[in-house]
């Protein structure tokens, strides 16, 4: 059932003005892909696209190399999960499951088979005939899970499925979609703006900003090697660091790249003792020091990189990384030093003002 | 932001191109649309065109016009119109004030008598009216029982009777959107009022009132619109000597030879309905406050 | 909450409030007050204070035609205008809410609004001389008076469905599309479930609004089909009797009825919606 979805230089224009430039994708049958961005970038314009529910004003729309952009949303063959579930509020939880096989003429003995087996699926087995109001909040997030796939569309649209569900149940329902999307199948297209969801569910992540797509790739890869700032910024704490004529500022070691910036995650640091002389080092000012449990999380300042966020091992000695205390830090030995290069920084001018007070 | 923005426009069907082509494709507004607006055409545009032809069959303008009962009549309607209005606006504020603000049990009984008045059928309220000012009806028998007076009270078929009659029934219309208005407060600023020192009077000119003034002013347009083209209570209690502009028309409705006259007079008065309501409407957002 | 918050805020300023709040109550019963207590006299005569305790009047009510006539009329004109209303008034609140908000969807609002101000008067007779027009005698029927009826309620209708219509998520309808839902199928079995109470309360509030009006039915009912209120009216302007008092009664105590549990019904809708939505 699953198809192969392609967006081709998507535009939509709402009240004059283009609010998506041009957006192309391209989602394997079966892939669960995530749209991450701040809001109005894009992202829910870009689901809403696939859905059929915002008409484009250029581009195409693919399932399967047939172009779906000028059919109505109830001719798409899709499932979407609305951010508030839009749960049918006078039907039973049955009668919700079933809406969509209703909709296409589907008998009612076999309407309610498939319902029974789409709640077991979302594990909810046996509450089909309770009213929806009924339920909790992620139950009812189940219940819309389980309406979108009912009918077994071409592709599963998740908006912010998370969004209403407070942070423990999330996580739990992160994994749970998976698991489900995995069972089933189906090409998903989710929207979120948090990124630890977008890693967690996701097989692919495309970054979104201003209607544009600035980045798709794997979350590894993403967290690795942002192909911009805003990239690196959106996906987990970032340090930027200056590179000017092949040197990393601060720590004065050659990199490849002649100019741009240095991505340094927090975890990519260790204490200077720990690691042999010939790693790169620079000696910073602490400023404060939290125990997170798993690590401690460090504020640092360096005179001419600035501020960094830095993560130290558990079993490191609280008395040598006190707050104001100088240490050296040096780069741990399997960190690939990812640099952006200057020409593709499309840091808006007000962080990059930011940047240059950093380097 | 323009994420939600761009799902909150969308109307349902999700065709937002031209009204027309997502009628017809996608989510049903014109065949929804499409009998109601022929209705009203034919039914409410029609005839009331229909009236411009016949007040121009016969120089009707003219006739109405020169008329010095008709002229009379017009400024008598205007004066009932504005009086009752202003009245009911007090009154109808005061009203939905004491709604809002008595202890819980007097609320309820405020709140029934202001329903079985609304829910009361308009003959026989004004039926009450004319049993009231019989000349030996109660107002008579409690001023005799109290020694005030002996001769039989005249005040029925006055041109005065009609405005207590009138402003009772247009209260209501006043006193709901009003309280509506009140329901809606913030609290806070009541609160934030009283915190910086806000006495009473303060506290109601220059919190509470603001805030309900489009709401009084909706209630207050409509019961002048409405007391324009009021018909029966008017000719049931008020003068035969002194008629409103719907009594002339009323009187010359089926009268040979003077329909066009009648015709050109209601044309007046829809006019002036029209143009208090539109000049309202500018101003105080009224059919915001009706058509949502 | 509010009401606590505005009562600390006005402090004794209240007091005026409340006690003309209550010579308001009592004056808006007055009429009815005296109605009442006439219809029971035993006497031949209206009389206030009435004479005695008697039921006489009522029953006098049944027996003459003058007035079961009229009721039948009336009941039969009242069902057929407010039932066109409300299926007016219900399409043009579904239609209304499909449209884009702008410059026609305001055009068209001022247009549903404007039989609520119009001058009966004024109306009635471009009606009736139209019908006159008309080959076929139609004017001769209840239909003019029918359509008119429903022409002056279809605001009230609309207002009250577009009114609920605004309490049901949009995103609703859109979740019904992508299911494959078609706009009919969306209507029927999404939107007008959700708004059936306020359906049947605008339906309700319209059928009292006929039932009471007199104007329209004075000019347009044919001379053999006069409607309950015209028959008041004419009574009430040719003598003032018993029988008047005790059918006013009786169609004040039906009207409080019928509307009070028509907004009991109204209100717990709206309360379970809210719950719904919650």
């Amino acid at each position: 059932m699953s198809v192969q979805l392609t967006l081709e230089d998507v535009r939509v224009a709402l009240g004059g003005n283009e609010i998506l430039h041009g957006v192309s994708l391209d989602i394997a049958p079966g892939e669960f892909l995530t749209l991450l961005g701040p809001s109005g970038s894009g992202k829910t314009t870009t689901l809403n696209v696939i859905a059929g529910l915002v008409p484009t004003s250029g581009g195409h729309v693919r399932f399967d190399q047939q172009p779906v952009e000028k059919r109505p949303p109830h001719d798409r063959d899709i499932g979407l999960v609305f951010q508030s579930y839009a749960l049918f509020p006078h039907m039973t939880v049955g009668e919700n499951v079933a809406f969509p096989l209703l909709t296409r003429k589907v008998d009612k003995a076999k309407r309610r088979a498939v319902a029974e087996q789409m709640l077991e699926l979302v594990q909810l087995p046996g509450t089909a005939d309770r009213p929806v109001r009924s339920l909790s909040g992620g139950q009812q997030q189940r219940i819309a899970l389980a309406r979108a796939l009912a009918p077994s569309p071409s592709v599963l649209l998740l908006d912010e499925p998370m969004a209403a569900l407070d942070k423990q149940l999330r996580e739990t329902m992160q994994i749970e979609v998976k698991r489900i999307q995995q069972e089933v199948g189906v090409t998903t297209v989710a929207v979120t703006h948090d990124q630890t969801e977008a890693m967690t569910m996701s097989d692919r992540v495309a970054i979104m900003r201003d209607g544009n797509v600035e980045q798709i790739d794997t979350p590894e890869a993403l967290y690795r090697r942002p192909a911009t700032l805003f990239a690196a910024r959106f996906l987990g704490e970032t340090n930027l660091v200056a590179v000017r004529d092949g040197r990393l500022a601060g720590f004065g070691t050659g990199v490849g790249a002649r100019s741009g910036t240095a991505v340094l995650r927090p975890e990519d640091f260790a204490l200077g003792g720990d690691l042999p002389g010939s790693a790169p080092r620079l000696s910073v000012r602490v400023t404060t020091a939290s125990f997170q449990g798993t690590r401690y999380r460090l504020d640092v300042v360096h005179d001419e990189v600035g501020a960094m966020i830095v993560t130290l091992p558990a079993s490191t000695d609280p008395t040598t990384i006190a707050p104001g205390t100088t240490i050296e830090l040096a780069l741990n030995d399997g960190c690939d030093l990812h640099v952006v290069p200057e020409d593709v920084e499309s840091e808006p001018p007000l962080v990059s003002a930011d940047l240059t007070i950093a380097a | 932001m323009n994420d939600t923005t761009a799902t909150a426009t969308v109307p349902a069907g999700g065709r937002l191109a031209s009204p027309l082509r997502g009628a017809l494709g996608g989510n049903g507004a014109l065949w929804l649309l499409v009998p109601p607006v022929t209705f009203l055409v034919l039914l409410l545009v029609v005839p009331l065109g229909f009236l411009v032809y016949l007040a121009l069959q016969d120089s009707g303008f003219s006739k109405a016009l020169g008329d010095e009962i008709f002229r009379a009549s017009i400024w008598r309607t205007l004066v009932l119109a504005a009086t009752v209005s202003v009245l009911t606006l007090i009154f109808g504020t005061i009203y939905a004030m004491a709604l809002a603000i008595a202890p819980k049990g007097v609320a309820i009984a405020l709140l029934i008598a202001l329903f079985t008045l609304f829910w009361t059928s308009l003959l026989v309220r004004t039926y009450g009216w004319m049993l009231l000012y019989l000349p030996q009806g109660p107002i008579y028998s409690v001023l005799h029982g109290l020694g005030l007076r002996d001769a039989p009270v005249e005040v029925f078929q006055k041109t005065a009777a009609a405005y207590p009659a009138m402003v009772h029934v247009m209260l209501p219309y006043v006193v709901l959107p009003v309280y509506a208005a009140i329901r809606q407060l913030d609290p806070m600023h009541l609160r934030a009022a009283r915190v910086l020192g806000a006495g009473p009077l303060l506290t109601l000119r220059k919190v509470v009132l603001p805030q309900l003034r489009s709401g009084i002013m909706a209630g207050a347009v409509l019961v002048f619109v409405m007391s324009l083209g009021f018909y029966v209570t008017p000719q049931l209690l008020g003068s035969p000597t002194g008629p409103m502009v719907a009594s002339l028309i009323g009187a010359s409705f089926n009268t040979p030879g003077e329909t066009s006259t009648a015709a050109a007079m209601s044309l007046v008065l829809l006019a002036v309905v029209i143009v208090v309501y539109v000049a309202a409407d500018r101003v105080f957002k009224v059919s915001e406050q009706w058509g949502r | 909450m509010m009401d606590r918050e505005l009562r600390d805020g006005l402090g004794l300023a209240r007091i005026p409030f409340l006690v003309l709040g209550v010579v308001l109550g009592l004056f808006m019963l007055v009429p009815l007050a005296i109605v009442v207590p006439t219809s029971w006299t035993a006497g031949q005569l209206l009389e206030f204070p009435p004479k005695g305790f008697s039921l006489q009047w009522y029953r006098a009510v049944f027996d003459d035609d003058t007035w079961t006539g009229p009721i039948m009329v009336s009941l039969r004109v009242s069902l057929f205008a407010s039932l066109l209303s409300t299926v007016m008034g219900t399409a043009t609140a579904l239609g209304m809410r499909r449209l884009m908000q702008g410059r026609t969807s305001r055009v068209m609002r001022s247009l549903f609004i404007m039989p609520l101000a119009i001058p009966y008067v004024s109306y009635a007779l471009g009606i009736y001389h139209l019908f006159l027009k008309l080959p076929s005698g139609l004017a001769d029927t209840t239909l003019p008076l029918i359509l008119a009826q429903a022409t002056i309620t279809f605001p009230l209708v609309y207002v009250v469905v577009a009114g609920a219509l605004a309490n049901v998520d949009p995103r609703l309808s859109s979740a019904a599309s992508t299911m494959g839902a078609r706009w009919p199928t969306i209507l029927w079995r999404i939107e007008l479930p959700l708004i059936k109470t306020a359906i049947i309360g605008g339906w309700v509030f319209a059928f009292a609004t006929c039932f009471d009006e007199a104007t329209l039915a004075i000019f347009l009912s044919p001379v053999d089909q006069t409607t309950l209120a015209q028959q008041l009216y004419r009574e009430a302007s040719e003598s003032i009797a018993p029988t008047l008092s005790a059918v006013s009664t009786m169609i004040t105590m039906l009207a409080i009825l019928v509307l009070g549990i028509g907004s009991l019904i109204m209100g717990r809708g709206t309360a379970a919606r809210r719950g719904g939505n919650a």
